[in-house]
């Protein structure tokens, strides 16, 4: 009996074949739950988010009512629009480049082998397991609260006077914004570089050491050449999650001091739920997807490179 | 003439052990260097926050050190909807468990065994899904979960988060499967079960610590999520932990502050500590993904 059928129905073996038995069926019924779910609730919920930019659909006025470019035209001549569009940019920008340098180093030093290994990949996962709001809470309070190590260690170093606290300046705020993203982040990247380094055979850093590269040699010259499309799948998440988020902004800052850490999700909230304004709010949120597609694209390469064939 | 070359070569040996011994030694204290410094740094907000948890509050005047006090975590229980809030967070996350594998494993298994042209595509397709930000459909989907009756409950997220724990959880769940030989199935159909209850009876169970880490991640994936529980959930005693103890703060007690901390940690470690287990799992499967052959 052709077990190995991979055809689907084996009428070969003299019987009929049975529904649990029809490869081609069992695909589709296994499938398209799922394709089905994430088309209702993702691809569909995108598209009538689209419609709202092009609405005049308040949260008083529910009813669908295009507007044109209405939206579009009040959000572009709104400062705290640019503003917020370039600070997540360039927020992501830093951020993502600062996680995938710490989340390599971070990633070479986990694999190692050490005492209290198990205590400090536990604490390592902290930042990435814990609700990012719950993490926000927390270094609000590091960072915010009259006595703390921060600030104490802020004044020590007189860059902090008085009664004020770094979250309270435009500057500093954005800092510790981004700080509190790559702290976040990290360790997913850390996670995820792994992975690829486990998936290097032995051999080849075996082999690179028979024929004398030293250790910077066979990190430089070995490791990270066949972790890269592993980094970059990893520096594409951390953009993802970064550019995204809006919890870290609205828990740690409340997007002040003034305007000053408005990003864009943050500022899609505003519009849209807080003073409802669906049409407007949709219209900013709009402006994350074209670095969604510019995400995808990169995911799509490295597959291609890594072997899978889209 | 010969007793010097092999002197030379003797010292030249020495001196090529003595620094490959020095380079092992500034590798391993770089290691350790950098690994208690990463453990530190990342659990510096809870660690201060449990510090805090049980210092008194001298309101920021002068403070005397009067011992530690459990106030602030008595005032957890008593004060802020903690403990409701922690079973809406078990009862979101555990339904989404359930929602979650119903959907991935047989997605994740039709993509792995069933050799269908369109494999490759569908998987990479429902891996991008988890790219889309759900600030990019929060405002859409809080229409759509008004429509179905179910603003405000958590329902809601329990309808909606496995849109961003499915792609995760095929992914992974892909991984585990291709690690169980082929010929196990194979021979469990040549016994005489169909490809149906091969995959019920004999791979299931095999893939059994594959699914529990998946659990485990679409748990603490729900249990964070902050965006969609902000936008559909506005009732203090119906939310989810990750946005009702900031919403404890946003009533503007400042005494609780020390509080809301307490509840953080509590938080924190034990997903930390859960997700620690299948660390290794999860870096054996991730980088194998749907259909490599």
């Amino acid at each position: 009996m052709a077990v190995g059928d991979r055809g689907g129905d084996r009428a070969g073996a003299g019987q009929k074949a049975r529904l649990a038995d029809r490869e081609g069926f069992l695909a589709w019924a296994f499938l398209l739950p799922s394709i089905v779910y994430l088309t209702v609730l993702v691809v569909a919920p995108f598209g009538l988010t689209v419609a709202f930019a092009f609405s005049r659909s308040t949260s008083e006025a529910p009813s669908y009512r295009f507007a044109g470019l209405r939206n579009f035209r009040a959000i572009f001549g709104d400062h705290a629009f640019w503003r917020s569009l370039i600070d997540t940019l360039a927020l992501t920008a830093v951020s993502t480049v600062l996680v995938v340098a710490f989340g390599t180093i971070l990633a070479n030093v986990l694999l190692a082998d050490f005492r209290f290994r198990r205590t400090v990949r536990t604490a390592v996962l902290l930042p990435w397991t814990t609700p990012v709001a719950l993490s926000a809470i927390s270094w609000r309070w590091l960072l915010g609260s009259a006595g703390s190590p921060v600030d104490r260690i802020l004044r020590e170093a007189s860059l902090l006077h008085g009664g004020e606290s770094p979250l309270a300046r435009a500057p500093s705020a954005m800092v510790s914004v981004v700080a509190v993203h790559v702290w976040r982040l990290t360790p997913l990247a850390a996670v995820i570089v792994m992975a690829g380094l486990a998936a290097i055979p032995r051999g080849v850093w075996d082999a690179a050491h028979l024929d004398g590269a030293g250790f910077w040699r066979r990190f430089f010259g070995v490791t990270l050449p066949l972790t890269l499309p592993v980094t970059a799948v990893a520096a594409v998440f951390t953009a993802a999650f970064t550019v995204g988020d809006m919890a870290v902004v609205r828990v740690l800052t409340g997007g002040g001091p003034g305007d000053s850490t408005q990003v864009l999700p943050a500022l899609a909230y505003l519009h849209g739920v807080d003073r409802g304004d669906a049409g407007s709010g949709a219209a900013i949120a709009l402006f994350l997807f074209p670095l969604f597609l510019a995400g995808v694209m990169v995911v799509l390469r490295v597959m291609r490179r890594m072997g899978h064939r889209p | 003439m010969n007793g010097l070359a092999a002197r030379t070569a003797a010292r030249e040996m020495g001196r090529q052990r003595r620094m490959a011994a020095a380079q092992q030694v500034a590798v391993r204290v770089t290691v350790y260097a950098v690994a208690v410094a990463a453990a530190l740094v990342c659990a510096a907000p809870f660690l201060w926050g449990l510090v805090s948890a049980f210092e008194h509050d001298t309101g920021g005047s002068a403070r005397t050190v009067r011992g530690p006090t459990t106030e602030h975590v008595r005032l957890l229980f008593h004060s802020t909807p903690f403990a409701t809030l922690v079973v809406n967070t078990l009862v979101v996350g555990g339904l989404v468990v359930v929602v979650t594998l119903a959907l991935a494993l047989p997605a994740a298994y039709a993509l792995t065994r069933l050799h269908r042209s369109w494999g490759t595509p569908a998987g990479i397709a429902i891996l991008l899904v988890y790219l889309v930000p759900p600030s990019l459909l929060f405002l859409s989907l809080s229409r759509v979960v008004a429509t179905l009756g179910l603003a405000d409950s958590f329902w809601s997220l329990v309808l909606v988060y496995p849109t961003v724990t499915v792609p995760v959880s095929v992914w992974l769940l892909a991984g585990f499967l291709r690690a169980v030989p082929v010929d196990i199935e194979e021979q469990a159909m040549v016994d005489g079960h169909s490809r149906l209850g091969a995959f019920v009876r004999v791979v299931a169970p095999l893939v059994l610590p594959g699914v529990a880490a998946v659990v485990v991640l679409t748990f603490t994936l729900a249990a964070g999520e902050f965006t969609y529980a902000l936008t559909f959930v506005w009732s203090g005693a119906r939310m989810p932990v990750s946005t009702g103890l900031p919403a404890v703060l946003g009533s503007g007690d400042p005494a609780l502050w020390r509080t809301v901390q307490t509840g953080a940690v509590l938080v924190a470690i034990p997903l930390a500590v859960a997700c620690g287990l299948f660390l290794d799992r999860f870096v054996a499967v991730l980088v194998v993904g749907p259909d490599r052959d």
